[in-house]
């Protein structure tokens, strides 16, 4: 009775792989993970809320993550986000010693309701983000713009500034038409039309994000999938329960904790410019020397900091700006480490009591806690003050903080994205003078040399050391959620990616 | 069933008491000691109930809570029942304007639903045991209040404390020595329910994050630290979370008995 069992299961198999095979050479739905398939839903969470599309006012990377998709940024960054290639700009080029920047626009590249992205349009732009409150610096080397032609503008720059097409990848230098098309502003941000891969069916900053394909993108291939659909959850379990019944295909940013409890092969990391920092308050007697900074530098346990509280997903740090950045170089000496007899030198002898505030989400919780505990072995007793994201950083920005854990971010490759945000927050909000960490950051700036460059980032690493205004406390993964049927979500360093790539099968 | 709800109720509580007393000799660990080599790990004869996301031994910061959880729960009682008992023997024997404004004070506390007033005074004082018993007193007095009043003015009207009041007894002694103390025991009743409320809000409030505070050990928060890992490390959550059922068990218990005894 087995034999005719056997057999029957044989055939019935030879027969199912003789289907599969036949279904490939149609070219119908084939699980082959190489040749991108046209269609589907792709059903993502995300772990912050959506701040809306009004691009001055994004803050967090769920944002900029959607609106990119809609109101494509003038250049794009690189599938491994250390370099920038073209986009709706088909060509950049510096001249006059730095101080023109030329774009060049894409010919075929069309707003989502057909009409051409023209020069006047990159004009408009400019103004728009120039017009921000909160990024409007960041394009204010911009001193005026110059149309060519339809598809050509020049950008005179105040001084030279090498990193500003850099910056015009960020996704707050999305790409609006004239005039906001007609429409008053607000009325714009509310149903915004773009040159991205989607236009925009229905938000919410809680519910659901619906994205539906633009069929007059511009660039050849993409996109793919018919309909994105961004929900949002922060509980890590919800998270997992949901990626694991298959509910969902990605899950984005996901915290280490969560990542823990996917199975392996579901959690796709890569260093990350993210990087949670101890801020330590320069303007507060009891950290006003610098001795005391360095030794608290040197008590931390940087290892159990990657090991338990980022799961694994992290490495000590080599310096205090993220790793994987275009330009990065190392500070001229070794970087902090854990070295207690080092640490108990510099203290020499004496006691202290300091507070430390921190978000309330797993991962700080849990570095405080170690931070705690490594400090109590040198003397130093640290009372520990959880707050919620927003009140946290409220103290931490507003210098109302001894020791602070915080986390700083870049949003393109650029090393002078990070850089330039330490400085320019009074050196992370740790009230040490920022003026010598400027002059390089200009000398940084004003040259296309990589060396030179390299150098002004070594300059800023070394004061940044020496200062021990903030230590980095780990070099942390980018972590995404993502199941076997979805592809070529490329993730940036500073977790985004293009949605226009991805398709499933 | 008298019986067996009182010897079981207190033999919980028992247990509980004396597991916070001895639980500096017995904690198998230091309840603060890390060791991330050894974070997330399941039972094992080294650590009975495994070791948390740090690498501390739970059953070490299980019953070192005790000695946070019990006595906390115990003043976030006590406290508002002794402002509650003082308030309401003052209002119920003199009566008056004083009587009128403490009512209406009580009136508009319960109007609010009792967690949130409570929640907005936390969050407001920051968090901690002291903005915990603040909060709780604030919010607790007003049953007492009512209970101790509604007593006074029927033990008021009994013929021996007319009879006292008649020889010429002071209020003060009139109070201490025939009023109070017929009040106690319907105080007692509803204290020992009390208890139940101080300690389920108390682990609600530290899960919160209002209460007390991590590497503190405390069921709540433990509970709170241990939820992202409910999926892949449940005794985390669970043994946490038993501990605060069986002990509210305990106290419930001992009401039940207490206020049967009564009706007896």
């Amino acid at each position: 009775m087995k034999r005719p069992a056997i057999t029957a299961a044989l055939t019935l198999a030879l027969l199912a792989s003789v289907t599969a095979c036949g279904g490939a050479g149609a070219g119908e739905a084939s699980g082959d993970s190489t040749t991108p398939k046209a269609g589907g839903t792709l059903n993502v969470v995300r772990s912050n809320p959506f701040e809306g599309f009004e691009l001055d006012k994004e803050t967090l990377n769920s944002s900029y993550q959607i609106s990119q998709a809609v109101i494509e940024p003038l250049i794009r960054t690189t599938e491994d986000g250390t370099g920038l290639e073209p986009g709706l700009a088909e060509s950049w080029e510096y001249s006059k010693g730095d101080t023109v920047l030329t774009v060049k626009l894409d010919a075929d590249a069309k707003f989502s309701d057909g009409k051409p992205v023209t020069a006047d349009d990159v004009a408009f732009s400019v103004k728009t983000w120039q017009a921000g409150a909160n990024y409007g610096a960041t394009y204010a080397s911009i001193a005026s713009t110059k149309v060519v032609d339809d598809k050509t503008i020049e950008m005179t720059l105040a001084a030279p500034d090498t990193a500003l097409a850099a910056f015009l990848s960020w996704a707050t230098a999305g790409v609006v038409p004239e005039d906001f098309g007609g429409r008053t502003a607000a009325e714009y941000w509310q149903k915004p039309i773009g040159a991205g891969a989607f236009t925009v069916s229905e938000w919410s900053a809680n519910g659901q994000v619906v994205l539906t394909k633009n069929p007059d993108y511009y660039r050849d291939g993409g996109p793919y999938l018919d309909k994105v659909v961004s929900t949002y959850a922060s509980d890590p379990n919800s998270i997992t329960l949901q990626m694991r019944s298959g509910q969902l295909d990605m899950a984005d940013e996901i915290m280490p904790v969560t990542a823990a409890t996917l199975p392996k092969d579901q959690v796709k990391a890569q260093p990350q410019h993210l990087t949670p920092v101890l801020l330590m308050n320069t303007k507060d007697p009891a950290l006003a020397d610098v001795a005391t900074r360095q030794a608290i530098a040197y008590a931390i346990d940087y290892a159990a900091i990657s090991q338990s509280a980022l799961k694994g997903y992290g490495v000590a740090p080599t310096g205090a700006l993220p790793t994987n950045s275009l330009n990065w170089a190392a500070p001229s000496q070794p970087y902090f480490t854990l070295d207690a007899a080092k640490s108990t030198e510099l203290l020499k002898g004496q006691a202290k009591t300091l507070s430390l505030v921190y978000p309330n989400d797993p991962s700080s919780t849990l570095m405080a806690q170690i931070i705690q505990q490594n400090l109590a072995a040198v003397g130093i007793t640290v009372t520990l003050q959880s707050a919620d994201s927003a009140t946290a950083f409220a103290a931490e920005s507003s210098g109302e903080y001894q020791l602070g854990i915080f986390s700083y971010n870049a949003i393109s490759p650029d090393v002078a994205d990070p850089a330039w945000y330490v400085a320019g927050t009074s050196t992370m909000f740790t009230g040490l003078p920022a003026d010598d960490a400027i002059t390089a950051l200009t000398d940084y700036a004003a040259t296309t040399d990589t060396a030179k460059k390299k150098a002004a980032v070594t300059k800023l690493q070394d004061i940044w050391f020496e200062q021990a205004p903030f230590v980095a406390l780990a070099h942390t993964s980018a972590l995404e959620g993502q199941r076997d049927v979805v592809h070529d979500a490329h993730v940036t360093p500073w977790g985004t990616y293009y949605l226009d790539t991805v398709w499933k099968n | 069933m008298k019986g067996p709800k009182l010897w079981i109720g207190a033999g919980v509580v028992g247990l509980y008491v004396l597991a916070a007393i001895l639980a500096p000799w017995i904690a198998p660990h230091d309840p603060l000691a890390q060791d991330v080599v050894a974070a997330l790990q399941g039972p094992s004869a080294a650590h009975l109930l495994g070791t948390d996301e740090l690498g501390r031994d739970q059953l070490s910061r299980i019953l070192m809570a005790a000695r946070i959880d019990l006595p906390v729960a115990a003043l976030a009682t006590l406290l508002p029942c002794l402002l509650g008992t003082a308030l309401g023997v003052i209002c119920g024997y003199f009566g008056g304007w004083f009587d009128a404004i403490v009512m209406r004070i009580s009136d508009l506390l319960q109007a609010f639903p009792m967690y949130i007033l409570m929640i907005v005074l936390v969050f407001s004082l920051g968090p901690g045991v002291r903005s915990l018993l603040i909060s709780f007193t604030a919010v607790g007095w007003v049953v007492y209040a009512r209970l101790v009043r509604a007593e006074v003015l029927r033990i008021r009207q009994t013929e021996y404390v007319t009879a006292a009041i008649t020889a010429g007894f002071g209020a003060p002694r009139v109070i201490v020595r025939h009023v109070l103390p017929n009040t106690l025991r319907q105080t007692l009743i509803y204290l020992t329910s009390d208890l139940v409320f101080a300690v389920t809000a108390l682990a609600a409030f530290s899960f919160l994050g209002f209460g007390i505070q991590q590497p503190t050990p405390e069921w709540g928060s433990m509970i709170a630290a241990a939820q992202p890992y409910i999926t892949t490390q449940a005794l985390l959550t669970v043994v946490p979370g038993l501990v605060i059922t069986v002990l509210a068990l305990g106290f419930a218990l001992l009401g039940d008995a207490l206020q049967e005894r009564k009706r007896a």
